[in-house]
């Protein structure tokens, strides 16, 4: 019975947070961006997985079901806080580019990501979420569909219109600032 | 800002994930060759969702400690109603105990040649799927896909979740094509198991016997009985030990023998169409040209010309003039109504080929507007219709019905 016993011991809380949490860490700030801090979103998702642990009917793997509770959980944070995430430092704060070609991509690299979640942090929580976790997770709209239990026609057309916004932001971006030329001219 | 920069900022993401079609890419293209905001923006956005979509953030060390010791005032409550709650349940664990117990032992003699098998005990319920005499499938509860019968010989499965042990008896001219995220799986006649990890990025292969050809992102391979191997996404495949799935190898759906079942009595088949005339098949190509080109009220004007002609010749393309013209109210000039109008005519009218087309394209008008009146009215024709059009309204009700409510 040792085999049994040991098969169904469940895991520890610590244990579960332990396991999951470099994970789930990863995807919140894929969700909020580089500069966003997510330790009391990281929080809140884990005070929600060990609240309903218990009732975890194992119907999915805990993996599965860890990652559902971080979207709702990363959905209702971006709800209450809608327009204040996504900060952007300003490119006046960025040091002064370097000769280094490798630096220099670096440097590119780290702005765009910035720009974008920038940009990100302006739309709605369900545009956002829908097109981060497609255009940026890389998940199907089936598969978005199913872990937020949208419709998937609404699902399509919030990415849609997500993108399209995205899109006029940096446009208009643009007309202000001078980096988009810049980061055009460079290969 | 223009109105084409506009229109083209609006399909631009699309642009950059390849989504969009030749005709939209070519017309996008030539806009940025003549436009340098948009050309910056178009460099901005890709570069953007290149960098984001490899960005790895790392967790150190330390700094999950901290996480983790700022969640112990959760721990100890976490563990009383945990402990609370087996104690009311001992009953169907013990039983469940048991099976799982049973279920180990199986896939200890099954892998015990293996060196380090990862056996992953998986309580989800089993479901055996039949989808043709000759496919049979044991798959995990939480199991998602579709399965498409395009010919009486031909087989199409769509895996996105879950995992299913596949029993496939191959020889007269019979295919199998099972698609995942990475991979496309070809079957000759084997037993085999495929699994989409939760993360849906890839699909693990295992061969229980015979051979499997799996045509990855980057490669081919042809594998054989025993070996199992992980397709991502992105990149090269990797051998993988995943064994989930081996109990299911022997489950009593597979092992019983195959029954052929009596050839189905032939339904009538409506005489084949008379090739329209030269002049006729010239004014529906132009109209599909206008169709595809957005000029939906030109193409609609000759739809009706033809409708409405008094040519005798024409007699048995009325329908489907009638049918596009139909198409084109509802699904491109904003007229559900009208269309409904000529479907439910159409439905009714003495063509048995337009008259399926046009059930199914009365459901598709509901799509946009009320998903599950849509999928309900794909339901009522999974029974009904021909083939093909039964196994596309199956893929449709797929789709449209909510499935997976969020915990």
């Amino acid at each position: 019975m040792a085999l049994i016993e040991l098969l169904f011991r469940p895991p520890s809380p610590e244990e579960v947070v332990r396991t999951h949490g470099p994970a789930v860490m990863r995807q919140l700030r894929r969700m909020f961006g580089p500069h966003a801090d997510v330790d009391d979103v990281f929080q809140a998702v884990f005070v929600e997985v060990l609240r309903s642990l218990p009732r975890f009917r194992a119907e999915s793997k805990l993996k599965t079901w860890i990652h559902r509770i971080t979207l709702n959980v990363a959905y209702q944070e971006m709800r209450m806080n809608y327009r204040s995430r996504g900060t952007f430092a300003p490119l006046d704060d960025v040091s002064e580019p370097s000769t280094d070609v490798d630096l220099e991509a670096d440097l590119l690299d780290k702005q765009s990501l910035e720009i974008l979640y920038a940009g990100l942090g302006q739309l709605n929580e369900k545009k956002r979420i829908a097109v981060i976790l497609h255009d940026i997770e890389g998940m199907t709209l089936r598969e978005i569909s199913e872990r937020l239990g949208r419709p998937l026609p609404t699902v399509a057309s919030q990415v849609k219109a997500g993108r399209a916004e995205l899109a006029m932001w940096m446009t208009a971006r643009h007309r202000s600032s001078s980096d988009i030329r810049a980061l055009g001219s460079t290969p | 800002m223009n109105q084409a920069c506009q229109e083209q900022g609006q399909i631009m993401v699309a642009y950059i994930k390849q989504e969009l079609n030749p005709l939209e890419s070519a017309r996008l293209e030539s806009h940025l060759l003549n436009c340098a905001r948009c050309a910056a923006l178009e460099q901005q956005l890709s570069r953007s969702f290149r960098v984001a979509n490899k960005w790895a953030p790392q967790v150190d060390d330390a700094h999950l400690d901290r996480l983790v010791s700022r969640l112990h005032p959760y721990y100890e409550s976490s563990s009383r109603s945990s402990s609370r709650s087996s104690s009311r349940r001992r009953g169907p664990m013990i039983g469940m105990a048991l099976a799982m117990a049973a279920m180990l032992a199986i896939v200890a003699v099954r892998y015990s040649q293996d060196s380090a098998p990862v056996v992953e005990p998986v309580i989800a319920e089993i479901q055996h799927v039949n989808p043709t005499q000759y496919v049979r499938m044991v798959t995990s509860g939480n199991w998602a896909g579709s399965v498409q019968k395009p010919s009486p010989e031909k087989v199409l499965i769509e895996m996105t979740r879950g995992f299913a042990v596949v029993d496939f008896t191959g020889g007269h001219g019979r295919t199998l094509e099972i698609r995942g995220p990475g991979a496309v799986i070809e079957v000759v006649g084997t037993r085999f198991y495929v699994e989409i990890p939760p993360e849906g990025q890839s699909t693990i292969v295992g061969v229980a016997h015979g051979k499997v050809r799996v045509r990855g992102t980057k490669d081919t391979d042809l594998l054989e009985a025993g070996a199992s191997r992980e397709y991502p996404l992105e990149g090269s495949a990797r051998a993988s030990n995943a064994g989930t799935a081996g109990a299911y190898f022997t489950d009593e759906f597979l092992t019983e023998p195959v029954v052929v079942a009596p050839a189905p009595v032939a339904t009538p088949v409506a005489a084949p169409r008379a090739e329209p005339p030269p002049s006729l098949r010239k004014l529906f190509a132009r109209a599909e040209a206008l169709a595809r080109r957005g000029k939906s009220r030109e193409a609609l004007a000759i739809y009706r010309g033809i409708a409405e002609s008094s040519n005798e010749a024409e007699a048995p393309f009325r329908a489907i003039a009638r049918y596009e013209m139909a198409r084109l109210l509802g699904f491109s000039l904003r007229q559900p109504k009208a269309a409904e109008r000529i479907f439910t005519e159409l439905v009714s009218a003495g063509d048995p080929e337009v008259a399926v087309e046009a059930r199914f394209a009365r459901c598709e008008l509901d799509l946009g507007v009320d998903p599950c009146a849509s999928a309900a009215c794909l339901q009522s024709l999974v029974s009904a219709g021909p083939a093909a059009v039964t196994s596309e309204a199956v893929s449709y009700t797929h789709l449209t019905l909510p499935t997976n409510r969020e915990v």
